[in-house]
């Protein structure tokens, strides 16, 4: 990592959940000589790298009341690997994404180009977000009978849940089959899962479907 | 506790950041001897730091250490391994520590445990887990375990194929297959084939 001849040098500040990843940022950023490492909240930082909440977090409270202090430039490095997730981040107001395989090369490039005022997508990220431009997202609609599917309910108890008819059900599901390219309900749960559109953490649960 | 002794630890992890994260972590603590390597092969550390799928790598390479019916390896120790993971399956989880890794940390971890973990493997200890990973390890109860069969059966459900479609590909019977999916469907306790898949698919319980 050479710094580019007479650069400025720039305020670094990290905030990373992920101990190991944030002391080897805080490594290879020291390794070259045009960033300064700053402790967390300093007053003059020109770029902060976060991880994703921390990032979104910092996000939201900057946007609403941009000061006419120094706001510093949100650096994302994250496991979070999916397109959509990538553009929110982006429509938050986070100026880089890198996922957390990038190279040591990468980050500083990342640092210094969002530094610069630029945006930085990583390779890996920035795929990741094209192949959302050309994949068809299903509804929230959709995503709702995705939920109600993975329980195991059939169209008649779905439809009876969102107040729908069984047909409706029907057509919806097979939108979602179409969307997600599968044949099956389970195969369309198993690629709803890879690609992030279940939110797992909070199945509906067995009391719900016993009711 | 060893002491006035050298331990040598060899890192090598996939993802450049976690790798300058843990040699500047270990180098850290005078006693260990942080060898940062971009060859895992070489195993003449006394424990080697690296990430799941180096960690299986390694183990596959050098087949039961000591106990190898292969002459070549025998004799030769078996490498002391800590994975640094994000992998927080316990179906992954407890398939690392049956294949003869040492220690499993997960990247949410404190970094003390990395260095306990260290030298606990070190001392020639075996199953170190981090507080979280082993609450994960915990939580699967020895009688999830599915036989060979049902994993098999499992993997083609989860792919999305009918009953038959997978009596076909097995070659047994459909009634078989339904009673394969009524046993894993008891053994993980749902009542549906896509509370199956969904089970399977988060808890790392179909093998690569």
């Amino acid at each position: 990592m050479t710094a580019p001849a007479h650069a400025p040098r720039i305020n670094v500040s990290i905030a990373h959940h992920d101990p190991y990843v944030a002391t080897g940022i805080a490594a290879l950023l020291r390794s070259s000589t045009d960033f300064t490492l700053q402790s967390e909240g300093s007053e003059d930082v020109d770029v902060l790298v976060t991880d994703y909440s921390t990032g979104m977090l910092k996000a939201a409270s900057s946007t609403p009341r941009r000061r006419a202090g120094k706001v510093a430039s949100l650096l994302i490095v994250s496991e979070q690997d999916r397109g959509w997730q990538i553009r929110r981040a982006v429509d938050a107001g986070v100026r880089g994404y890198l996922l957390q395989d990038c190279s040591a090369n990468e980050l500083a490039d990342a640092v210094r180009t969002v530094a610069q005022g630029h945006r930085y997508l990583s390779r890996s990220a920035a795929d990741r977000v094209l192949d959302t431009l050309v994949q068809s997202v299903p509804t929230a609609r959709e995503l709702e009978v995705l939920q109600h599917m993975a329980c195991g309910l059939g169209n008649k108890n779905i439809g009876q849940r969102l107040g729908i008819s069984e047909g409706t059900v029907k057509t919806h599901v097979k939108t979602i089959l179409a969307k997600l390219g599968e044949q099956t309900r389970t195969g369309a749960i198993t690629e709803a899962i890879r690609r992030g559109l279940l939110d797992c953490r909070q199945p509906l649960s067995e009391t719900t479907l016993t009711t | 506790m060893v002491q006035n002794s050298t331990i040598t630890v060899r890192v090598c992890h996939v993802d450049p950041l976690v790798m300058a994260g843990l040699v500047a972590l270990l180098g850290r603590e005078p006693d260990f001897d942080v060898q940062d390597a971009s060859d895992i092969g070489q195993v003449c550390a006394d424990v080697v730091v690296t990430d799941y799928v180096g960690a299986m790598g390694l183990l596959a390479a050098t087949p039961a250490g000591a106990n190898s019916a292969d002459t070549l390896y025998r004799g030769l120790p078996q490498p002391r391994i800590v994975v640094m993971t994000r992998r927080d399956k316990e179906g992954e989880i407890s398939q690392a520590l049956h294949s003869g890794v040492r220690g499993y940390l997960l990247q949410s971890s404190d970094p003390l445990e990395l260095v306990d973990a260290v030298r606990h493997v070190a001392r020639g200890g075996s199953h170190y887990l981090c507080k979280r990973a082993a609450a994960l390890f915990d939580s699967c109860p020895p009688r999830t375990w599915l036989t060979a069969r049902e994993e098999d059966v499992l993997r083609f459900l989860v792919k999305g194929d009918c009953n038959k479609g997978i009596a076909r590909k097995l070659d047994i019977s459909a009634n078989t297959v339904k009673a394969h999916v009524a046993r894993i469907c008891e053994k993980l306790h749902v009542r549906s084939r896509a509370q199956v898949a969904i089970q399977a698919t988060q808890r790392g319980l179909i093998r690569a």
